[in-house]
């Protein structure tokens, strides 16, 4: 399943023109961005 | 991809809206629950932190695959074999200048003009310099030796302190006590080398001249040029050359990816771009331009190029050229006025050879068996005529410009022809360089020289090989109404005041069309300047 997932998503790579490809990975480098200060920390007396 | 766009946003919506807190249960069932949901929505984070991680990494392998086939080649080398030819063919065309003779066409003249004035601290210049010369000579089998240097008692004990360590490793410390030593007696010794080299060139001319002849017959050869075709081979070389730089994708894409300049100035529609190319017009936008006016207009301001270059040498060299048309008002009183001169200083050359062996004697090795003269009041006069030797060859350097001037130059010889005798001389543009504030050292007299000279032999020149010496002209005003008259918005304020901007302003729209001439585009550029972004990150 996860290697026909990324062998779809490869294809649509592919596909893409540079500017849609850069676009692409601006996109999931912020959506990584935001997921890392997502995390919250616990306050250690919890 | 959409999918994953929408999955973004079902993130952000599940991550904002989970519930960190609960308000039923007692103290501690609130924070046990506030604990377990943010171990939970961190675990939900993390995941998928994970996942778009791997999905970024797939992203970046294909950028990285698509920027390492679009990256340009390397084609420095491809120029190298035709920088050669054309370094050749310079030195044809200097070998065979008809202005000047052997003292200037091998370059002995600009090393007695840097000879002079190094002050003790450029001492080591100064051997560097012998030593140039002494090659020189090699080459022309003339293998100098330290009588050669029999100049003055100073330089003679100079030089045999500098073929005896010339290939020892205390050179430059027994130069430096030699030098220490003869410099207080004699604070003009670099000047008694300087003449004591130029002296040379008139001893060994003959040999010299041997040389100078065998060595151009064999680059013509190897060239395959002759005398009326080398010219005209050697602007055909640069033509040629700067036509297929100024479409390399290789250098056109690099001064964008040493940072020196930024694409996104560069791209359609922005609006540095917008407002160099529409400054060149008079009421429309360039992007409302139908193809055709689009063409003749990016033909036009690639050539305004080179008129803008040739105007700003022209106006740089301006005061030599007026120089030449003073000096031309007085062409007649040049007739054999550089022949008495040199007459003059062999006079006085006779009379300081006299003085030099009555010193030593017949021979300078042997001059404890010389009969007993008061050598200190011969040595002091011996100073005094290598300096008045010295201001004698200044203005006879002088005369051999006025000499050229005075055979060459009339009334419609054009500016290249008057330009072109200033370049034969180093003493005289050295001269003008002092005036002129130029430069304050050798380094920059030479470093200005070659621009110079690069400038003259530069084939795109257009009113410098066609306006005479005598007109008058305004070219401000001439390519002002040229350019008027083909629609092209170039302000006189532009061609006076405001030159280096203008210059800026073509050679952006150049660049921009040169790239879109090109292999390369400007999204291509715009694509790697990102991905190295990127991977600098």
């Amino acid at each position: 399943m996860i290697e026909e997932n990324n062998e779809q998503l490869n294809s649509e790579l592919k596909s893409l023109t540079n500017e849609e490809l850069m676009d692409f990975f601006s996109k999931v480098d912020e959506q990584i961005k935001y997921l890392n200060n997502s995390i919250l920390v616990l306050e250690e007396e919890e | 991809m959409n999918d994953l766009l929408n999955e973004f946003e079902k993130d952000k919506k599940y991550i904002e809206e989970f519930p960190l807190e609960s308000t039923e249960g007692t103290k501690k069932m609130m924070k046990n629950y506030h604990i377990n949901a943010v171990n939970s929505r961190n675990a939900y984070v993390n995941k998928k932190i994970g996942k778009y991680s791997n999905i970024l990494h797939d992203i970046y392998v294909e950028i990285n695959k698509r920027v390492n086939e679009m990256i340009p080649t390397d084609t420095s080398s491809e120029y190298t074999d035709a920088n050669r030819r054309i370094n050749a063919l310079k030195k044809i065309i200097k070998y065979n200048n008809r202005y000047n003779d052997i003292y200037e066409k091998l370059d002995i003249d600009k090393t007695v003009n840097n000879i002079s004035d190094n002050g003790i601290s450029d001492f080591s210049k100064v051997n560097a310099l012998i030593g140039k010369i002494v090659r020189l000579f090699a080459k022309a089998s003339i293998n100098l030796t330290a009588s050669d240097f029999d100049y003055s008692v100073y330089s003679y004990e100079y030089m045999i302190v500098f073929f005896d360590s010339l290939d020892k490793d205390t050179f430059n410390e027994d130069m430096k006590t030699i030098f220490d030593k003869l410099y207080w007696e004699c604070p003009n010794l670099i000047t008694h080398i300087k003449l004591s080299i130029r002296h040379l060139s008139t001893k060994y001319h003959k040999e010299l001249e041997e040389y100078y002849k065998k060595d151009n017959e064999e680059l013509m050869n190897r060239s395959d040029v002759n005398l009326d075709n080398m010219h005209m081979t050697f602007n055909d070389l640069i033509i040629d050359m700067k036509e297929r730089m100024r479409k390399d994708p290789y250098l056109l894409s690099n001064k964008f990816f040493s940072g020196t300049l930024s694409i996104y100035d560069y791209m359609d529609g922005a609006p540095s771009s917008r407002k160099s190319f529409n400054k060149f017009l008079f009421e429309k936008e360039y992007d409302e331009l139908d193809d055709k006016i689009k063409g003749n207009f990016n033909d036009e301001i690639s050539a305004i190029k080179d008129v803008v270059v040739e105007l700003k040498g022209f106006n740089k060299y301006r005061p030599i050229i007026l120089d030449i048309k003073e000096r031309l008002k007085n062409k007649d009183s040049y007739k054999d006025a550089y022949q008495s001169k040199l007459k003059e200083v062999n006079t006085e050359e006779n009379k300081r050879e006299k003085m030099f062996k009555k010193y030593y004697g017949k021979d300078p090795k042997f001059l404890m068996f010389t009969k007993k003269i008061n050598r200190d009041a011969l040595k002091v006069e011996l100073n005094e005529q290598v300096k008045l030797l010295d201001r004698l060859y200044d203005e006879l350097d002088d005369a051999k410009i006025n000499d050229a001037i005075y055979k060459h130059l009339d009334d419609t010889s054009t500016l290249y022809d008057a330009l072109y005798i200033c370049a034969s001389f180093y003493s005289y543009f050295k001269k003008m360089c002092e005036k002129l504030d130029f430069g304050t050292d050798e380094i920059k007299y030479l470093k200005e020289y070659h621009n110079f000279y690069e400038f003259i032999i530069t084939p795109t020149n257009n009113f410098i090989t066609k306006s005479k010496l005598n007109e008058d002209i305004d070219i401000n005003n001439v390519i002002f109404e040229k350019y008027k008259l083909l629609n092209i918005n170039i302000t006189m304020d532009d061609l006076t005041d405001n030159l280096v901007r203008l210059e800026d302003d073509i050679d952006f729209v150049n660049l921009v069309n040169n790239i879109k001439a090109s292999s390369i585009s400007l999204e291509d550029i715009k694509f790697i300047v990102d991905f190295r972004r990127i991977d600098n990150n």
